[in-house]
């Protein structure tokens, strides 16, 4: 390339208006904030974390129902980024023994992305005879590969432990 | 197209991608170690297999990644195998570490796990299919910062009165040096420069800015990195120290001798490092424009034990080598050396836009000045030792360690001769030269790759994929050298001058970097992109018998006429690499080998190479919106978004999107990453949840690099993107996406890293 690419870098104007990533504390009363790992401008929402899990319960869907808030420390100035979520996995089994992960951002009238922050979907892609998660078989009703919403953060605790990563651009 | 973006649209930038693919049937690529084939990349070195369907990618610039405080996405790709569905799922690498990926060693695992679209069967890892499913693994990595505060919005400058160096600076070790403040033309085009003009003194003609960093300030210096930054920029005509250099040390008086020295030639460029010690985490230089250069050096404040308070000197000393002998006693000639400007120190291994301080607030500057982004790599020295930087490329050619025609390499109306001097200082290299008498047309090397057949990467089925040749030459009675691919004769207008070390023919717009190597020697590396049905592939190098390059009559060197018998040019170190950046030089017996890719520092950003693409900055991004559908209508509609590098998408089958590209890329090995977002209703086939919420089992929407025909997603005028949805009915997931997003939007964002838009319109 002609011109060059530091430009930017040297005097400002990054493109990477936030990210993060983040762990989850899996347990179900508490708020999953403490596994935060990094980020920059986006953090773990706990207060609509936590009123979601109030208003929802914790039995059907691990903790909550699988969304998942964030919120930028300083607000954007409008709602056009895009968001990149992949999910992570740590421990000693890769993506535990095969099991795929799916997560995407939402974007509704329950579940807005704002200026403010945005909610995230992350669930695990499950089979019929896994018996290493606690409340696995009642959660997945004997489907085999459908992706569990909520499964995700109560699994932390179990044999991995997974992670978000998040990039807003 | 601008690569740089606007401030509204500003370009995404990785620290690191690749694209790399799954191959069980190269039978001895590596020993037959299955491991996955990197097709391209930036900041990666090597991806190895560590069991079915694991793969681990090393990074080239392990501090970036040190603590595994990065974000990674990644998109899988089935190009050929059409039942076939994926995800990749990043992976730390250190098993029980919790939350740290990487180590030191900075890798990171990625298991790509796979299932049958058509049945309920249980997903499992991918195994190590064969090359012709096109298994290939897109990967994007945003390292960003290390700070552990996560309400932290800014970074200080831990340097104080960077204005005006003189009123604090310098420290003890300083005497003799003078500064004069506002003495040129800044970076940031005001005149801040701070001119340092060497006088004698008993400590040596150095400098030295100091920066206090206490717990009190910073929350703790222990465990974090930390990186130094300064402008440094030749002085005055008249200065005495002309080409010499200027360093910069930075130094954790915490450990002995902890940090490192880099040495930057103000004049050229040319780096290297002193004192290196083990928690010296790299440097990096970078063209900052008119005789600037930005020079930073990175260390981890490793010593746990040391009670809190403690010193971090970034320093800048005007000559060539610390504690050289002639220091003490120079005095200089009462000119400007060095201009200087912009100290920075700050949390962290990169160096983010310089932020001005005062005398006033020392230590502790105002944290609101500017916004964290992701900086590029650090660039670490290839002399360093540590094995960064391996990677999977391979020397294509065979037999380069002899002189001696054989079954891999034979001269054509040419002679050899042996025993010239190298840019390596043996006598390594050797003369091609031209018969006399003979009116032949060509004289010339053919090298052969030794991939007959064995690999097929590329865009279609039987297509070669990109390679770059490399060699080094120097002129003698001739001037120019040729460049053809034997086989098609696409390079045949490829000439460069070996007196100038510029090209001067390069009609098909070829990536070529033409490098000096010293007394008169170029490297010279030149990248095509990938053609079909090639299963041989020869590359010649020669050279005409004119003195200049004239069009081709019956040949593709020259016109014809007789030669001088010994005329020629010298040549060393043939080699061929598959995708876009070439390695250092590995000498070849009857086998292929693995080559040493060691990332020159500065090379990164001064552009001069085309073979590193474009960088971790990338060429092509945006969104693509699926709008609200009507009814159960079958049809499906998109447009894009927010984008640059792309013209256009159009929707097909209810579930793919073709992407088209502004221009064509050069390569076809570009990196596509996707994020997904969707606007989550309630839908009548869930028979679940509320409406506008979250059903318990609502869909998930998977999208891959696949098109529609086999090995077709993935052109050099765009890619196709598909979507599966899981099924409520039957909760498998479908190609049936789009129709049934009724009722609600449904975005695909995306980036595009590497191959370079350069051609006409896609």
């Amino acid at each position: 390339m002609t011109t060059s690419a530091y430009i930017p870098a040297i005097f400002g104007g990054s493109s990477v208006k936030a990210w993060c990533l983040t762990g989850f504390d899996g347990t179900l009363s508490g708020p999953s904030v403490r596994n935060f790992i990094n980020g920059y401008n986006l953090t773990f929402n706990d207060a609509a974390y936590n009123a979601q899990r109030n208003t929802n319960g914790t039995s059907d869907q691990g903790i909550c129902t699988g969304a998942i808030p964030f919120k930028f420390v300083t607000p954007l100035p409008n709602n056009r980024y895009k968001i990149f979520v992949s999910p992570k996995t740590v421990g000693p089994n890769y993506a535990e023994n095969g099991r795929a992960f799916f997560c995407h951002a939402l974007n509704t009238t329950q579940y807005p992305k704002t200026v403010d922050g945005f909610w995230v979907r992350f669930g695990m892609m499950t089979r019929g005879n896994d018996d290493t998660g606690a409340g696995f078989d009642t959660f997945i009703n004997g489907v085999t590969n459908r992706p569990a919403v909520g499964e995700i953060l109560n699994r932390t605790i179990a044999s991995a432990t997974y992670q978000l990563q998040v990039l807003v651009i | 197209m601008s690569l740089y973006g606007n401030a509204t649209n500003a370009t995404p930038s990785a620290d690191a991608w690749c694209l790399y693919e799954i191959d069980s049937s190269d039978s001895n690529p590596f020993g037959g170690d299955l491991n996955p084939k990197i097709m391209d990349g930036y900041g990666v070195s090597r991806v190895e297999r560590i069991s079915t369907g694991v793969h681990r990618i090393y990074f080239t610039n392990p501090e970036r990644f040190q603590g595994g405080a990065y974000v990674s996405i990644g998109l899988l790709e089935v190009g050929n195998a059409p039942i076939g569905y994926g995800i990749v799922v990043p992976h730390g690498t250190t098993a029980s570490a919790g939350v740290t990926a990487g180590g030191f060693s900075a890798s990171c695992d990625v298991s790509i796990v796979g299932f049958d679209s058509t049945s309920t069967a249980a997903p499992t890892f991918l195994v190590d299919n064969s090359y012709t499913h096109r298994i290939r693994v897109n990967m994007a990595f945003f390292s960003l910062r290390s700070d552990a505060d996560i309400n932290k919005m800014r970074v200080a400058n831990y340097a104080a009165n960077t204005e005006n160096m003189s009123l604090f600076a310098p420290s003890g070790s300083s005497g003799g040096t003078i500064l004069v403040p506002n003495a040129a033309i800044a970076p940031d085009g005001t005149n801040t420069a701070v001119g340092v003009r060497i006088t004698s003194n008993s400590l040596g003609v150095r400098k030295t800015i100091q920066a206090n960093i206490g717990t009190a300030t910073s929350g703790g210096v222990n465990g974090k990195p930390w990186n130094g930054s300064i402008y440094v920029k030749s002085g005055e005509a008249s200065r005495v120290l002309k080409g010499a250099s200027a360093n910069v040390s930075l130094f954790d008086n915490g450990v002995v001798g902890g940090g490192g020295i880099v040495m930057l030639n103000t004049d050229t460029g040319a780096t290297a490092t002193a004192s290196i010690s083990s928690n010296f985490l790299g440097f990096k230089v970078e063209n900052a424009g008119n005789g600037w250069w930005r020079i930073s050096s990175s260390i981890k404040a490793n010593n746990t034990t040391h009670p809190g308070y403690r010193n971090l000197y970034l320093g800048f000393i005007a000559n060539q080598t610390a504690g050289a002998s002639d220091e003490l006693s120079w005095s200089g000639n009462g000119s400007i050396e060095f201009y200087v400007w912009g100290t920075q120190l700050e949390e962290g291994t990169s160096p983010t836009p310089y932020v001005r301080t005062t005398f006033s607030n020392p230590g502790i500057n105002a944290q609101n000045n500017f916004v964290l982004g992701n900086q590029d790599v650090l660039v670490r020295s290839s002399n360093s030792g540590s094995g960064y930087g391996t990677m999977t490329y391979q020397n294509l050619f065979v037999q380069t360690g002899t002189t001696t025609p054989n079954t891999s390499w034979y001269l054509q109306n040419c002679g050899i001769s042996t025993g010239f001097t190298a840019p390596d200082g043996s006598t390594t290299a050797y003369k091609i030269w031209e018969h006399q008498a003979a009116e032949n047309t060509v004289y010339r090397i053919f090298y052969a790759s030794s991939v007959a057949g064995s690999r097929t990467y590329g865009t279609t089925a039987g297509g070669t994929p990109i390679r770059t040749v490399s060699f080094y030459a120097k002129a003698q009675e001739r001037q120019y050298v040729r460049i053809t691919d034997g086989n098609s004769g696409q390079w045949g207008d490829l000439v460069i001058d070996l007196v100038g070390g510029v090209v001067t023919q390069n009609t098909r717009g070829y990536e070529v970097s033409v490098t000096s190597a010293g007394d008169g020697w170029w490297r010279i590396a030149a990248t095509r992109a990938s053609r079909a049905n090639i299963i041989n592939s020869y590359q010649d190098v020669g050279f005409s018998t004119e003195s200049s390059p004239k069009p081709p009559i019956s040949g593709i060197y020259g016109s014809r006429s007789a030669g001088v018998s010994g005329s020629g040019i010298l040549f060393w170190h043939p080699q061929l690499n598959s995708g876009t950046i070439y390695g250092d030089y590995a000498e070849s017996g009857a086998s292929r080998v693995g080559t040493t890719f060691s990332r020159q520092l500065g090379l990164t950003y001064t552009s001069a190479l085309g073979q590193l693409q474009t960088g971790g900055v990338a060429t092509a991004w945006g969104t693509i919106v699926v709008p609200v559908a009507l009814g159960n209508s079958t049809g499906a509609c998109a447009y894009l978004e927010n984008y640059k590098g792309v013209s256009s998408v159009s929707a097909s089958g209810n579930s793919t999107f073709i992407v088209t590209f502004e221009k064509q890329m050069a390569s076809d090995t570009y990196c596509v990453v996707t994020g997904i977002e969707t606007q989550t209703v309630h839908l009548p086939e869930s028979g679940l949840g509320l409406a506008d919420s979250i059903p318990p089992t609502d869909e998930f929407v998977l999208p891959i690099l696949q098109a529609g025909s086999a090995d077709s997603q993935r052109r050099r005028d765009g890619f196709t993107i598909r979507c599966l949805r899981q099924d409520p009915s039957d909760n498998v997931f479908k190609q049936q996406s789009i129709h049934h997003q009724r009722g609600r939007e449904f975005r695909i964002h995306f980036m595009v890293f590497g191959g370079k838009q350069i051609y006409g319109a896609g």
